[in-house]
C-alpha cells in the first residue's frame, strides 16, 4: 500500500525507480481493452486468504510483499471481473489485465484505449491526452493538440504572426503554467510562440488540470496546468518518421530514433524541421494569412537507470524565422518604409536539463529527487518600423524529497527550489532589464486512501527579488463517495510575474502605442473548483458524466487595456474586481466496439476591470460547445475521426472612434468549426489526411486599416476567429516498434 | 470550390483500397480457431496489429481467458498452415482447434 504512494509520488516526478527488495512482487495491472497497457490504478491487490495488500498505483503498477501462505493473488476493480491467479514463488514481476463487466461472452470483443481519460485516483482532476488522442488530429505541436478538447481554447493571437494562445477557465495563457515533463517552459520570452516550439511527434502525452495544482512545481498554475511528457528512449519506437503537408504551404518532417546501449544505459534523438510558404490570402487584404516558417528543433536526451537509481539528461537546440505581414514585404530590403508592412522574427533557443532521482531508506521510504535546468532565449523581432529584441536566461532547480514514515497512509513532501531568470530587452531605443530571482521552500502533506479518499494540503514560500514574500496555499480532496460518483474540489492561491512586452509583442503589429503604467505588480488569484464525476455502467459499455465549477478571483491582474483608445494598449495594475466562472458538463461514452462519442458544453463568465468599467473579458466566447465522434474498425485498419466545435459570441473592444470604413463590430457571433479526419493503418505505418475548419469560417477583415498599415488605424490584434479558411492536409507515419 | 474537389478526391483515393478489398466478399471464407499461448493484452495487441495485414484475413477474434485466436480468412488467399505460422511468427504458438465448414458462410 504504501510503496505505492511512494510510487504515484515518483511517477509524479517522472522518476520511474522500481522499488529494491528481495521478496517483492511487482507489476501492472491493465484494462484487458487497453491496447496501450496504460495501467489502471487503484485496482486492489491482495494474497489469498489473507490480509496482506496493496493497490496500483496512478500508472498502473504495484509492489506487494510475498507471503509463505499462498502464491494465489486476487486482483478486483470496482467495474472489472475479480481474478484469481497464482504467481510463481520465482517471479518478481506479473503483468495482468482485467476485463470490464461481470459476465464475458463466448469471444471477448477487444476494445481501444480511449484517448482521452480522467485518472480515477488523483486528487488533481486530471486530463490525459494520449499518444492516441494525438493521432486524431494533423496536431503538429502543441498549439494544434487541444482540438478534441473540452477544456482548451486555441485561438490566434493576432492576424499576422501565426501566434496561437491556449485559455484554461477562459482565462489567459499565461495563467496556466507550461511545463514539459515537470520544468517550467512557456513562460517569459517564450510565452508568444512556445506553444509552437513542442512538435507533436515528440509528445507522449499530455496532462491537463484545471484550478491549482500541487505546490511542488511552483506558485504559477492559477487557471491550470499543462505537462507534457517527451517521448523516452526505453517506451518508444525504435525509429519514427512522420511526414506532413499540407495545401496552406505547411511541410513537417518529424523524426525519432532510440537506441538502448545496455541495460542501464539508453539515449534518443528527436528531430523537427518545418517550413511553410503561405501563399494564402482568403481575405485579399494583401496580408499572408499566417507567416511564412522556417524552423528546425533538435532534441538529444539520455536515461541512466538501475534499480533504485534514474539520471535523465538532455538537450535542446530550436530556430526559427517568421515572415509574416504584407505580401509586398522583402526582409533583405532595409528600406522599411516603402518596402511593405512586415513582420520578421527570429528566435534561437537552447536548453539542457538534468534529472537525478533516487529511492532509498528502511523498505524504500524516502525518495529524492533533483531537476535542473537551463535555457538560453534570444528573439529579434521587427514589427514594420517598430522592434522588439529579447534576451533571457533562466536557471531552474528543484529539489524533491517524500518521506512516507513507517510506510503509512501518511506521506509528506518537502523541497527547495531556485529560479532565476535575467531579461534583456530592448523595444525600439528603450533598453528594459530585469533579473528574477525566486528561492522558494515547500512542504505538502498527503493522505490516502485510495479506495476512499485522498487529501493533499500544501504550502510554499517564495521569495521573490521584487515582489517580496509570496505565500501559497493549497488544498486538493478527491473522494469516492460510491463505486459510480468521485467528488474532487481544490482550492488555493496562484501568483505569476508577468513580462508585458514579451508576452504581447505580437500586439506591436497595430498602431497601437503600448504604455506600461504604475510599475506593475505581481499577478494575484484565489482559485477555487469542484467537480463530480461518474463511472455508470450501462448494457457493458460506461457512460462517463462529469460536471465542474470553478472560479478564479484575482487580488491583482496586469489589465491589457484595448477599450479605453484605439491608439493605444495600456497595461495596469487591477482596479476593482475581476473573475472567471466556468461550468463544464462533459458526457462521453463508446457506443459500439471501436466507436467513441464526446459531447461537452462550458459556460465561460470572464469579467474584469477594464478603464474602470467592469467589462466582459474581450475576444473571449461565452460558451463553447464541443462533439467529437471517433470509429476505428475491427481490424484496426481504419480510423475515422470528425470533431464539431461551437464557439460562442463575445466581445470585441470598441473602434468607435475610427472612421467609419475602419470601424469593426463590437460583438461578434457563434461560429462553426469542424475538422475531420481519415487515417489507414498498416502493419508499420499509416497514412491521414484531413481537414481543419471544414467548412471554411473565416473572421471577415480581421486586419484594420490593412491598407494602410504605418497608418494611425492599422490593428491586426482584434482577433476572436480563425484567419485561415479551410485546410486540406495530409501526412504519413512509419515505425518500428521494440518488441515488448 | 477548388479545395472541396481536392478533398474529395483525396477522399476516393483514400476509400479505393477498401472498396477493392469488399469485392473479395463474394469469395468462400473459412474460420479457424486457434489455440494459442497469448496471454496478456498486449499479445492480444500484437495480434490484432499484425495479423489483419496476412493475405486474405477477413476478422480476427482473440479471446484472452481462453486464449484462442479465431480467424476468418479467403480460401484462395491463404491457410490454416500459413496462418498458423504468421502467429508463431509473432512469438506466440498456435494449435487449430476447430474449423468451420466453409459451405455455411456461403
Amino acid at each position: 500500500m504504501n510503496k505505492t504512494f511512494l510510487k504515484i509520488l515518483l511517477i509524479l516526478l517522472f522518476i520511474p525507480t522500481i522499488l529494491a527488495g528481495q521478496k517483492k512482487l511487482e507489476g501492472k495491472i491493465f484494462d484487458t481493452a487497453d491496447k496501450d497497457e496504460s495501467g489502471l490504478p487503484g485496482a486492489n491487490l491482495v494474497w489469498a486468504g489473507t490480509t496482506v495488500g496493496t493497490t496500483t498505483n496512478a500508472a498502473g503498477y504495484f509492489s506487494i510483499k510475498r507471503v509463505k501462505e499462498t502464491d494465489r493473488l486476487v486482483i478486483s476493480f470496482v467495474g472489472y471481473k475479480t481474478d484469481t491467479v497464482s504467481v510463481s514463488p520465482d517471479s518478481d514481476y506479473f503483468k495482468h489485465s482485467l476485463s470490464q463487466g461481470k459476465e464475458i461472452g463466448e469471444v471477448f470483443i477487444y476494445g481501444r484505449a480511449s484517448g482521452t481519460y480522467t485518472d480515477r485516483i488523483d486528487p488533481v482532476l486530471t486530463v490525459n491526452i494520449t499518444g492516441a488522442e494525438l493521432c486524431k488530429a494533423a496536431c503538429c505541436n502543441l498549439s494544434e493538440s487541444f482540438e478534441t478538447n473540452a477544456s482548451v481554447d486555441v485561438n490566434y493571437s493576432d492576424a499576422s504572426t501565426g501566434a496561437k494562445q491556449i485559455q484554461l477557465l477562459g482565462l489567459a495563457g499565461t495563467y496556466t503554467q507550461i511545463l514539459t515533463e515537470n520544468i517550467p517552459a512557456v513562460y517569459g520570452l517564450n510565452s508568444a510562440y512556445g506553444l509552437n516550439f513542442i512538435p507533436g511527434p515528440w509528445m507522449e502525452s499530455i496532462q491537463i488540470s484545471k484550478g491549482t495544482s500541487s505546490v511542488r512545481n511552483g506558485y504559477e498554475s492559477m487557471a491550470g496546468q499543462i505537462n507534457v511528457e517527451y517521448k523516452k528512449p526505453r517506451t518508444s519506437e525504435k525509429a519514427y518518421f512522420n511526414g506532413f503537408i499540407s495545401d496552406a504551404g505547411r511541410q513537417e518532417a518529424n523524426a525519432n530514433a532510440s537506441l538502448l546501449l545496455n541495460e542501464h544505459l539508453s539515449t534518443m534523438i528527436l528531430a523537427h524541421g518545418e517550413l511553410q510558404n503561405s501563399n494564402n490570402d482568403h481575405n485579399h487584404d494583401g496580408f499572408r494569412d499566417e507567416p511564412d516558417i522556417r524552423q528546425y528543433n533538435l532534441f538529444n536526451r539520455w536515461d541512466y537507470m538501475t534499480e533504485n537509481f534514474t539520471v535523465r539528461a538532455g538537450f535542446k537546440a530550436l530556430g526559427e524565422e517568421r515572415i509574416g505581414g504584407q505580401f509586398s514585404y522583402n526582409p533583405s530590403d532595409d528600406d522599411t518604409w516603402n518596402n511593405g508592412f512586415g513582420i520578421n522574427i527570429n528566435t534561437r533557443r537552447y536548453e539542457g536539463f538534468t534529472k537525478v532521482g533516487g529511492v532509498f531508506g528502511k523498505e524504500g521510504s524516502m525518495t529524492a529527487g533533483w531537476i535542473q535546468n537551463i535555457a538560453y532565449h534570444d528573439q529579434k523581432s521587427d514589427f514594420g518600423t517598430r522592434s522588439y529584441d529579447g534576451i533571457q536566461k533562466t536557471y531552474y532547480s528543484n529539489l524533491l524529497y517524500q518521506w512516507n514514515p513507517g510506510l503509512s497512509r501518511h506521506n509528506i513532501d518537502a523541497g527547495f527550489s531556485y529560479k532565476y531568470d535575467l531579461y534583456d530587452e530592448k523595444l525600439g531605443a528603450l533598453i528594459l532589464g530585469r533579473k528574477e530571482s525566486v528561492p522558494g521552500v515547500f512542504a505538502q502533506y498527503t493522505y490516502t486512501d485510495s479506495a476512499k479518499m485522498t487529501f493533499i494540503a500544501g504550502i510554499r514560500t517564495d521569495f521573490h527579488n521584487l515582489y517580496g514574500t509570496l505565500v501559497t496555499p493549497r488544498v486538493h480532496l478527491r473522494y469516492v463517495i460510491n463505486p459510480v460518483l468521485t467528488l474532487r474540489a481544490s482550492a488555493g492561491k496562484g501568483y505569476r510575474s508577468g513580462n508585458i512586452l514579451a508576452e504581447n509583442s505580437f500586439l506591436l503589429a497595430s498602431s497601437r502605442e503600448m504604455i506600461i503604467e504604475d510599475g506593475p505588480d505581481i499577478e494575484e488569484a484565489w482559485n477555487t473548483g469542484i467537480s463530480l464525476s461518474a463511472n455508470i455502467p450501462m448494457a457493458g459499455k460506461t457512460l462517463r458524466l462529469s460536471g465542474e465549477v470553478y472560479r478564479t478571483n484575482f487580488i491583482n491582474q496586469i489589465i491589457i487595456d484595448m477599450d479605453a483608445s484605439t491608439d493605444e494598449v495600456r497595461f495596469y495594475n487591477l482596479d476593482g474586481k475581476s473573475y472567471s466562472n466556468v461550468i463544464q458538463f462533459e458526457a462521453s461514452s463508446t457506443l459500439f466496439e471501436g466507436f467513441d462519442l464526446l459531447a461537452a458544453w462550458r459556460w465561460n463568465d470572464v469579467k474584469m476591470t477594464i478603464d474602470g468599467l467592469l467589462r466582459e473579458k474581450p475576444l473571449t466566447g461565452r460558451y463553447k460547445g464541443l462533439l467529437t465522434a471517433s470509429w476505428l474498425t475491427h481490424l484496426r485498419k481504419w480510423q475515422f475521426d470528425y470533431t464539431f466545435q461551437l464557439n460562442g459570441p463575445g466581445r470585441v473592444p470598441s473602434t468607435l472612434s475610427n472612421p467609419e470604413e475602419y470601424r469593426r463590430d463590437e460583438t461578434f457571433d457563434p461560429y462553426v468549426i469542424m475538422n475531420a479526419q481519415i487515417t489507414r493503418n498498416f502493419r508499420k505505418w499509416n497514412i491521414y489526411v484531413g481537414s481543419e475548419n471544414l467548412t471554411g469560417f473565416m473572421q471577415h477583415h480581421p486586419i484594420i486599416a490593412s491598407d494602410d498599415p504605418f497608418g494611425e488605424f492599422f490593428d491586426s490584434g482584434l482577433i476572436w476567429g480563425p484567419v485561415h479558411g479551410r485546410k486540406i492536409y495530409a501526412g504519413i507515419r512509419i515505425f518500428f516498434n521494440r518488441d515488448v | 470550390m477548388k479545395t472541396i474537389k481536392k478533398f474529395v478526391l483525396a477522399i476516393l483515393i483514400a476509400t479505393v483500397p477498401a472498396i477493392i478489398s469488399a469485392q473479395d466478399k463474394s469469395k468462400e471464407t473459412e474460420t479457424i480457431k486457434y489455440s494459442t499461448s497469448i496471454d496478456c493484452a498486449n499479445c492480444v495487441n500484437k495480434i490484432m496489429t499484425n495479423l489483419p495485414y496476412e493475405k486474405g484475413i477477413k476478422d480476427v477474434k482473440c479471446d484472452l481467458p481462453s486464449k484462442t485466436v479465431t480467424v476468418t480468412y479467403v480460401k484462395d488467399k491463404n491457410n490454416s498452415e500459413q496462418i498458423k505460422k504468421a502467429i508463431e511468427k509473432l512469438g506466440y504458438t498456435a494449435k487449430e482447434i476447430t474449423t468451420e465448414n466453409p459451405a455455411k458462410k456461403n
